[in-house]
This record gives structure tokens, C-alpha cells and sequence, in this order.
């Protein structure tokens, strides 16, 4: 019943975004880079943003292509095949084996892909945490499962995948560390110390390799309460002492994850209410994430308690989880927050929803009628507000593969002009431009009522 | 069934209920849409380019009909109570484009084919200027507009709608 509940989202995300072009912003820079410079450039970091591994696999695609289009449908694949893998496999740890278990598994697929921390993560090309995301899943479905001796293979390679893609795969570090301590039956001391020295090595490497002058301190814009800071801005007033506002980002991204607020570091929803303009999707947002979290706390209170001095349950491991890939999530954006930057936490999240989700059922049924019945229809409203954010992941997709095709038509010369000088830059630029202008690309959002697009959002 | 075990299954209908009622409206909606693609539900679509810019369907709507061959540099016919007192005339998409504030569309026709040195666009940039359009004033500019229009004749008394009064 999950599956075939979770199918038709599934198969319209994939293929809005295996046909959506690509943006000219994002896509085209990237592409000059990996069709211009050599597999090796990739391997030594020069800026601050370190991929390698990411741009290894798009230059291994681009090179061997028999052609652009067809390295083009290639590289959607690093987008589409970890959604599916992610959500598939999400569905197979649970196992439903009740109807209840389906019910309520329906409803963590939902706050799963209904997070904006996976929405955030749907822009091809850059399928950096993308990647991460079910490689992470794996590496708990590993970890909990019967000791093998390919588990500690398979798990080291996954989070060099993993951070490989993006330095966020580096939460999976402590995930296994931790593991391994509760006593998680599928690891062992030697994965756990890999592991660690591949982190250790990771970060000495990016620190030994800082171009010279040292990062700036801020990369990108800073949010920070009501407004946005341009990094000039940011590096004029925190640069001095910037230890205060890393924390506020980290600890923005921390609460996202769990409150839908603040966005980018903007309590955007708290202005919205302060001026007294608050949309009824915000308080969808808020209120379900808020409900949501307050709901895996009391079961993760529960679950550690339950758990004797010796032996953890794989509750209680799960909820550790939670606590630490979201801390490090957190951490590793302490230069900025962005929702996409809570993208490896969301499947732990979603998977604790699951179990906190149906202890409250388990626990409901057996009160009395009028408190039974009052619990349910609390679930259903939950259930409910997930599944509009869900539907809201579909529409803000769709939406977002328009806006791509209105750049291709407006900023074309614009473009061609700027960059008349890049030969590989325009070569690129003028291949992609038929996949960014294609009207059968694009399908437009759904025009629901306006008291639905009231309750999904602003798309 | 027990008391206990039926009130489970209330509860799993009533969690799972939202899935259900949103996987069926989905995949009827995605139906409908597979058989009648330009309903309302998914965004009419403009029966004609001057339909498109002037009732402001989006740039997205106006190229299809670029994409699917009209030349961006022939007049249109146009009758609108806002742009034209609902006098019936012709002029160009870009003319039209500047009329209606539409910097997308307008920077879409240049992209694709509107020359402005040709007498139908030729004044698209005092058109610009008169409405006060200066996000328009720089896509023109960007497409040479400062150096290929002649400088702005004093057209105030020709006609009272901006549109109407720099038609070549």
C-alpha cells in the first residue's frame, strides 16, 4: 500500500525533473568547467567548494558521451535515480507489516519528500547531497542489520561517495561512530576507526589546501533574523568575531530541519505573522513540523529511557541518529544556512516520524473513546498538512523547471554577450539551448483552487 | 474483532486517508491533464501572440508561437481597451511587449529575431522612455536600442494611449 501510495508522487518528481532543463545559471558554468579542465583539476581544491567526486562522475559522463544531449540525460540520471533509490528504500527499512505500519509509513514518505530540506536538494545539476542522502539511508539499513564482512566495505565507500559529493556526507561519520558504540549489530571498531581517520583526513586535506589566503569568512549571503546580509555585508559586521553568527546558522539550519523556520536564516514566517500577513501555508509549515517534532521527542524520551544499561534498542540508536547527523548537518553550515543544507538528517527525521507516529496510534487506541478519538483526528490533520507539502514538493518542482525555461528565453543574449569571450562557455551555452527552451519540457503547476494553493504555498 | 484492534484500525484508516485521497486526486488530475492538457486547471493557453502579451500569459506561452514559426518581427493585430482605446491595429510583438511592462517577453523577441533597427521597432525605445519603463530602457539598450533608434520626436499630441502614439 506505501508503494503504490508513494508511486505516482514518485514517477511525477522524477519526471518533471528528467525533463525540466536545466538552468542557464547554474548548469552552463558548471558544464564549461568540467568540458574545459582536465579530471585531474577536480582533485585539488582551490576555492572553498570541494566536490570532487561530484565533478569526477559529470566529467566521466560529459567525456564519454556520444554527444551533449546525450551527456545531458545522463547527469539527470545523478538526480533521479537517488530519489528514487531514497524513497524505495525508505519504504523497505520500514517493512510495513501491518496496516497500521502502512498508514503510517505513508505518512513519513510524506514528510520525507515533503521536507523542505529534500525540495531544497531538486535543482540538477548540483546533485551533490542529493547523492548523499540515500547513501546515508544505506549506511543505517547496513548498520542495523546482521554483521557481514562487506558491511564495513560497503559502508566505507559509501561515505566517500558521500563526502565525496559534498562535505555533508561528513555526517556520516559520527552516524557509524555512534552506531558502533550503541552497539548497532552490522559494524565494527575497524569500520568505525576508517571511518574516522577518512574524516580526519578530509579535513586536514581541505585545511591544508586553502588557496593561499585562507577562505573568506562568509561565502554566500547570510540570513540573520528578519533580513539577509550580503557576505560584504555579513564579513563588515561579524567578520571581526564571526564565531556568534557561524553558530546562528548553524543552529538556523538545526531548526529548520525541525521547525520549517527560519528559511536561510530568515525568520521570514515570524515577520509574516508580526505584520499580520501570515498565509495559511505558513502556518500549515510551522504547525506540522512543530507538532511533528514535539511527537519524535516524546517517543525518543521514551525509547532512550527504555533502553537498560547495556544494550541499546534500534529505537533508541535511531534517535541518536537523529540528534547527530542534524547537529553535524548543522555544523557543517555554519557559513551560511540554507534548507538544502539539512538534506542529510531528513531521511533519520523521516524514519524517527515513522516510529513516533505509530507508538502515538498504538498508544491512542488503547485510551478511552473520547481521548482515542480526539488523537486520531490529530493524526489525520498531521497526516493531512504533510501530505499538502508533499504535493507542494510537485508543484514547487514544476514551478521551478518554468523559471528555468523563462531564463533561457530572456537571458540568452544577455549571456552570449558576457561570456563572448569563453569559446567552451558559449559551445556549451549554445548546445543546451534547445533542452532550456523547449515548451514540451516544461509542465505548468496545477492550478488548484486558491483555498488549496492557500494551504500548499507560494510556488 | 476486539474493541482495541478495531479502534487500530481506525486509526490507520484515518492516518493513511490523506495518501489516499492525495494519490487518487493525483492521478486523476495527471489523467485529466494527459487528455485535455490546455484545460483551466493547467493554464489556458493564449490563442494568438498579442493574446499573450497583452493578456499577460508569460513569456513562456508568447514564445511557443516564436518556436513554432512566427516571425517576431511581423505585426500582429491587436483591438484592447488598454493599449489601443479598442481601435483595432497592427504593430509589432516588441511594440506590444514595451506597451504591456512584459521585460521577459520583450527580452525573449530580441533573443529571438526582433531587429530594432527595422520601422516596426523602431521607436520601441521612445516608447520605453515615454511609460517610464527603465528595466525596459536597459534590455533595449542591451540589444543596441541607444545607438539603432533615431532620437524621439514630440509625439504628445497624436493620440492619448502611449502605444497609439508611436506606431510607425
Amino acid at each position: 500500500m506505501t508503494v503504490m501510495a508513494s508511486l505516482p508522487f514518485l514517477f511525477i518528481l522524477c519526471t518533471t525533473l528528467w525533463r525540466g532543463p536545466f538552468p542557464i545559471r547554474e548548469a552552463t558554468g558548471q558544464f564549461e568547467d568540467i568540458a574545459d579542465r582536465p579530471a585531474s583539476a577536480f582533485l585539488v581544491p582551490t576555492l572553498s567548494y570541494y566536490r570532487p567526486l561530484f565533478h569526477l562522475s559529470l566529467w566521466s559522463v560529459w567525456h564519454s558521451a556520444s554527444s551533449i544531449d546525450g551527456a545531458l540525460r545522463a547527469i539527470k540520471l545523478f538526480h533521479v535515480v537517488p530519489i528514487m533509490v531514497l524513497v524505495l528504500l525508505f519504504i523497505w527499512i520500514l517493512r510495513p507489516r501491518s496496516a497500521l505500519d502502512a498508514a503510517v509509513a505513508t505518512a513519513a514518505v510524506a514528510v520525507l519528500v515533503g521536507a523542505p530540506a529534500f525540495l531544497g536538494n531538486l535543482e540538477p545539476p548540483l546533485s551533490y547531497t542529493i547523492v548523499g542522502m540515500p547513501a546515508a539511508l544505506i549506511v543505517w539499513m547496513l548498520l542495523e542489520r546482521d554483521y557481514r564482512s562487506w558491511h564495513g566495505p560497503a559502508i566505507v565507500i559509501l561515505t566517500l561517495v558521500a563526502i565525496g559529493f559534498k562535505e555533508q556526507g561528513l555526517a556520516i561519520v559520527p552516524l557509524v561512530v555512534v552506531a558502533w558504540w550503541m552497539g548497532a549489530p552490522g559494524t565494527g571498531r575497524f569500520t568505525a576507526a576508517v571511518v574516522t581517520v577518512i574524516a580526519i583526513a578530509y579535513v586536514a586535506f581541505r585545511l591544508a589546501h586553502q588557496g593561499g589566503k585562507g577562505w573568506p569568512p562568509f561565502e554566500q549571503d547570510v540570513g540573520f533574523l528578519f533580513s539577509g546580509l550580503s557576505s560584504t555585508e555579513a564579513t563588515a559586521r561579524f567578520g571581526a568575531f564571526p564565531v556568534w553568527i557561524y553558530l546562528y546558522s548553524a543552529a538556523s539550519t538545526v531548526a529548520n530541519v525541525l521547525l520549517s523556520e527560519p528559511t536561510d536564516g530568515r525568520f521570514r514566517i515570524v515577520l509574516a505573522v508580526s505584520e499580520g500577513r501570515v498565509q495559511p501555508w505558513q502556518i500549515v509549515h510551522v504547525v506540522s513540523s512543530l507538532a511533528l517534532t514535539a511527537l519524535i521527542a516524546w517517543w525518543g524520551i521514551g525509547a532512550l529511557k527504555s533502553r537498560t544499561a547495556r544494550t541499546w534498542s534500534m529505537e533508541a540508536r535511531l534517535v541518536v541518529a537523529v540528534v547527530v547527523v542534524l547537529m553535524v548537518s548543522g555544523a557543517l553550515s555554519f557559513d551560511y544556512s540554507r534548507d538544502r543544507l539539512g538534506g542529510m538528517a531528513i531521511p533519520f527525521y523521516a524514519l524517527a516520524a515513522f516510529f513516533a507516529i505509530r507508538q502515538a496510534a498504538e498508544r491512542l487506541s488503547r485510551q478511552s473513546a473520547a481521548v482515542a478519538a480526539i488523537g486520531a483526528v490529530s493524526l489525520l490533520l498531521l497526516a493531512g498538512a504533510w501530505q499538502c507539502r508533499a504535493l507542494f514538493t510537485i508543484e514547487f518542482t514544476r514551478q521551478r523547471t518554468v523559471n528555468g525555461q523563462r531564463e533561457w528565453l530572456t537571458d540568452l543574449y544577455r549571456r552570449r554577450t558576457d561570456y563572448a569571450t569563453r569559446p567552451v562557455y558559449l559551445h556549451v551555452l549554445d548546445s543546451m539551448v534547445d533542452q532550456g527552451t523547449d515548451p514540451a519540457r516544461v509542465v505548468h503547476p496545477t492550478r488548484y483552487p486558491s483555498w488549496m494553493r492557500d494551504l500548499l504555498g507560494e510556488y | 474483532m476486539t474493541e482495541s484492534r478495531w479502534r487500530t484500525a481506525f486509526m490507520a484508516a484515518l492516518i493513511g486517508a490523506p495518501a489516499i485521497v492525495a494519490v487518487l486526486g493525483l492521478t486523476a488530475i495527471e489523467g485529466y491533464r494527459l487528455i485535455q492538457p490546455v484545460s483551466p486547471l493547467f493554464g489556458d493557453a493564449p490563442a494568438s501572440l498579442a493574446e499573450s502579451i497583452t493578456r499577460g500569459y508569460g513569456v513562456e506561452y508568447s514564445y511557443r508561437f516564436i518556436r513554432a514559426g512566427q516571425n517576431p518581427n511581423n505585426v500582429v493585430v491587436v483591438d484592447s481597451e488598454n493599449y489601443t482605446n479598442g481601435t483595432s491595429i497592427t504593430v509589432s510583438p516588441l511594440m506590444l511587449a514595451v506597451a504591456a511592462h512584459d521585460d521577459n517577453t520583450a527580452s525573449m523577441l530580441l533573443n529571438f529575431g526582433a531587429r530594432l533597427d527595422l520601422p516596426q521597432n523602431r521607436f520601441a525605445r521612445c516608447l520605453a522612455e515615454e511609460i517610464g519603463d527603465k528595466a525596459m530602457l536597459r534590455i533595449i539598450d542591451r540589444h543596441g536600442g541607444h545607438e539603432l533608434t533615431p532620437p524621439c520626436p514630440d509625439r504628445t499630441a497624436v493620440a492619448t494611449m502611449p502605444l497609439l502614439r508611436w506606431l510607425d
